[in-house]
């Protein structure tokens, strides 16, 4: 059984579709990305798995774990081991850092039946996982994301990746914004965090972030369709011919 | 006005009643103040007018104008005051139980009338923390100097009645260049045993550069039970003062509060105000600031949170009436069930104020239909060097926050918990004393986890 | 204004001028009734040598007003000491899925400006009104050409004379 079963999966959102039937299958250990141009439905896929409330599903299934993941809520979703990284992590003035990740943290182990830490121990756990992802300690003292740059959000994201160790990592351009040295810096945590048993699903526009994550499995979405999966050197040809150049013919891909 | 009756006469004839009686007589300044402002009152009866009354559009009094309520008489049982104290050490602290001094929960109850007269009329080493009855005795100069000199019987009908009652209350006064580091509390608590009312009054003086911290809060000992709470304090800041004040109102979701505060700021004097309006029926806090010479600044903060039943009202004044002052106002409510909430925020710049440096915003959380608010930033502006902005926001919690939050595993309730506690942070962050703003801050947490009644 | 309709949109834009003693009064009612309504308002005010602006100005949302969304803007330019400028905005809301914003600033034409577009090369009245327009821009660009060639006309004649 695969971690994660997509089959047939639709989607739409305020009554348009973006998703047209989507089959996908992420085993552990494998790292799959998905590619495609703007507005081809990578952002809704990423979305609609973690749960966003914006988005109908309207057909298919999707499977995590065995587990059914469409009738979860996001929340379980995330106690059961996916994460979203977000494109754009939302700012949340007010909201100091050390509570929000403790109180996420303390959930996760409460969903599986493990005692919730005390304070002290999870500022603890805190310190070596903040300075694992080599990030300033006095971020956790400030609220989330509130006046980060784009490169300390993703960092960001990166952390609280490494609090609650997931199994299924979904990354929504994880590199958007990122200059060189932010980028090399994430994506060394992700893949620091990402030993056995765990699968990750890289979305992207570009193949640049691809060099450092190294995904053995390439699906190109266009049109709310994958319309072609490979492996590596498909992320070449993309680079070469430009997500048209690789559309096979007749296939109905651009929307 | 037909068809309803309200208490004005009652309320005079108590007003007679309180001036035949000898505990109550003072001095004849403090006597002609009193009926003075009960001529007012007489004149200008509770604002009930539903028409033509934009001071009170948004808040009917007529709950308040009609209730039957007698003065309170002093409350026999014990009290416990433990739920209310603050968790640090404080330079002094009094206590009013329905309106009457409880020295048993005051710190330095002074028993001898000599003893008092020293304690009160001590200068330089400390502040002077003390009953006003005992200041009007023992004829502390401020006292009348400024008692009814702020809060003018004009400023308001309420505001004269309470000083038509003005007996007892509290007296604070920082000597010129002292710096107290440990707040003062000043804390008025109602039983619930009868329901009456109480005029509860606060004079304080800060002296020229003078620093303190001063802690006022109305506490109910029942949720249910209330009376009419019509609170005044005069604030006075000289020259260079600094002054730290919060106030914390959680009456009784049935009583009635009405509270007005009077600043009044000297040359380079800085008041930092935040006030958390939690509980009360209905409740108008007014709190009205003059920024009377250059350099005087205001750092006002508020927060009102109301539920089920409740109304709670703040209107706000800032006066800037000489060039060089700044104001930063910021006030927040959210509203529940069926909880209304008011904002009304003037900011005055007068002619000639240039240099004027006025920021005001009001932000509105409404968490459930029939929730509802109106809210009022009003600018004036008379000058024109001058740096103004002011805005008023009505929303829910931010969807793409919630959903954030949830995809970390957090489920729907503490998701918005947070949130909503996030959205207060920007008020209590103001709050500069470590432990008032964590007592402040339990306080607001307390309250937003009570089940909803 | 009524927003009566489902999805109906109200949108009031004005641009007031007052100089020598006027007053002007500007402003206008907004009731959301309707689900999913949105309004906008955009108050531009310029008062020079005693000019006094008000804007005044109600955004109401009704109890069955689902998804309402307002977004009001009132902005004053003063130009001399005497000057004034007046922003009374009423804003009730009874639906808690609507979104209601108000802002409002006051600035004033600087001297740095001023002195700013001399130095390029600009008259000192032609300095503020250029000034002037960019303040305005937001409003009269809404307009129709005809209307906003005009509303620049009566600006430029309207202010000749109150550069102190």
């Amino acid at each position: 059984m695969a971690m994660l079963e997509v089959r047939g999966l639709r989607a739409e959102v305020n009554g348009v579709e973006i998703l047209k039937g989507i089959d996908l299958e992420v085993n552990t250990g494998e790292t799959h990305a998905i590619m495609g141009p703007n507005g081809s439905g990578k952002s809704t896929l990423a979305n609609v798995l973690a749960g966003h409330p914006n988005y109908a599903v309207t057909g298919g299934s999707v499977t995590f774990e065995g587990r059914d993941l469409l009738a979860m809520a996001a929340e379980e979703r995330a106690r059961a081991g996916l994460f979203l990284s977000f494109q754009h992590p939302v700012e949340i003035p007010g909201v100091r850092m050390e509570h929000f990740l403790r109180a996420a943290y303390n959930e996760a182990r409460k969903a599986a039946g493990e005692p919730e830490l005390d304070v002290l121990k999870f500022d603890r756990l805190l310190r070596t996982k903040v300075k694992g992802v080599n990030m300033d300690p006095a971020f956790t003292k400030r609220s989330v994301n509130e006046g980060f740059s784009g490169g300390e959000k993703k960092r960001n994201e990166v952390l609280q990746m490494a609090v609650l160790t997931p199994r299924l990592r979904i990354l929504d351009e994880i590199d958007s914004g990122l200059d060189v040295d932010a980028l090399r810096d994430v994506a060394g945590g992700v893949n620091e965090l990402g030993g056995p048993g765990t699968a990750t699903l890289v979305v992207t526009h570009y193949e640049r972030i691809l060099n450092y994550l190294n995904p053995g499995f390439i699906h190109v979405l266009m049109g709310g369709r994958i319309v072609r999966s490979g492996g590596r050197e498909l992320a070449q040809l993309i680079e070469q011919h430009g997500y048209e150049g690789i559309a096979p013919s007749g296939a109905d891909a651009a929307s | 006005m037909t068809g309803i009756r309200t208490r004005e006469a009652d309320y005079l004839a108590a007003h007679e009643a309180f001036e035949r009686n000898g505990a109550s007589a003072g001095p004849t300044w403090l006597r002609e103040r009193r009926r003075a402002a009960a001529a007012e009152f007489r004149r200008v009866g509770f604002p009930v007018a539903r028409r033509g009354n934009e001071a009170w559009k948004y808040t009917d009094v007529r709950r308040i104008a009609t209730r039957a309520l007698g003065l309170a008489t002093p409350f026999a049982g014990a009290v416990d005051a433990a739920p209310y104290d603050l968790p640090c050490p404080r330079v002094h602290q009094l206590v009013f139980v329905d309106g009457h001094y409880a020295p048993a929960l005051s710190t330095e109850p002074p028993s001898e009338a000599g003893q008092r007269a020293e304690v009160l009329g001590r200068r330089g080493d400390g502040p002077v923390v003390g009953r006003l009855v005992d200041a009007v005795e023992y004829r502390l100069p401020l006292a009348e100097e400024h008692l009814g000199t702020l809060a003018r019987p004009e400023t308001g009908a309420f505001t004269a009645l309470n000083t038509a009652f003005v007996h007892d209350g509290a007296y604070v006064a920082i000597p010129a260049g002292l710096a107290v580091a440990e707040p003062v509390y000043l804390l008025f608590i109602t039983t619930g045993a009868q329901a009456a009312v109480t005029h509860p009054r606060v004079l304080l003086h800060a002296g020229r550069d003078a620093s303190a911290t001063v802690v006022v809060a109305h506490e109910s000992l029942a949720p249910q039970g209330g009376g009419f709470t019509n609170a005044v304090a005069e604030v006075v800041l000289d020259p260079g003062a600094s002054l730290r004040m919060v106030s914390i109102q959680r009456e009784a979701r049935d009583a009635q509060h009405v509270a007005a505060t009077h600043a009044h700021l000297g040359r380079d004097a800085r008041l930092a105000w935040a006030s958390l309006d939690l509980g009360g029926g209905l409740v108008r806090r007014e709190t009205n600031v003059t920024l009377a010479a250059p350099g005087a600044s205001v750092d006002l903060a508020g927060l009102y949170v109301a539920g089920a039943g409740q109304h709670i009202d703040n209107h706000t004044y800032i006066d800037h009436a000489v060039p060089d002052t700044a104001s930063d106002e910021l006030f927040k409510g959210i509203l529940d069930a069926d909880g209304h909430g008011v904002f009304a925020g003037q900011v005055l710049v007068r002619p000639d104020a240039q240099r004027t440096d006025a920021r005001q915003m009001n932000k509105n959380l409404l968490l459930a239909p029939g929730a509802q608010v109106d809210t009022q930033p009003m600018l004036e502006i008379f000058a024109d060097d001058v740096r103004c902005t002011h805005g008023a926001a009505v929303g829910q919690l931010d969807q793409a926050a919630l959903f954030y939050l949830k995809s970390r595993g957090l489920g729907d309730a503490a998701a918005r918990r947070l949130l909503t506690h996030g959205f207060v942070a920007e008020v209590l962050t103001r709050i500069s004393d470590d432990a008032v703003r964590q007592y402040a801050d339990a306080a607001v947490l307390a309250h937003l986890d009570a089940p909803t009644p | 204004m009524l927003l009566q309709g489902d999805g109906s949109v109200g949108e009031f834009y004005s641009v007031a001028l007052t100089k020598a003693r006027q007053q002007a009064d500007t402003g206008t009612k907004m009731t959301h009734i309707g689900k999913n309504t949105t309004s906008r308002i955009i108050s531009k005010g310029i008062s020079a040598g005693h000019g006094q602006n008000t804007y005044r100005g109600l955004v109401k949302v009704l109890p069955g007003a689902e998804g309402a969304r307002n977004f009001t803007q009132c902005d004053s330019l003063l130009i001399g000491e005497r000057a004034g400028a007046h922003t009374v905005p009423y804003i009730e809301v009874a639906n808690p899925s609507a979104s209601v914003e108000h802002e409002a600033s006051t600035t004033k034409v600087s001297e740095e400006q001023l002195f700013f577009c001399q130095q390029r090369g600009l008259s000192r009245e032609d300095a503020q009104s250029l000034i002037i327009n960019g303040f305005v821009r937001e409003v009269v660009r809404r307009l129709p050409l005809e209307f906003a060639v005009e509303a620049d006309r009566l600006l430029a004649m309207n202010l000749e004379g109150t550069v102190g």
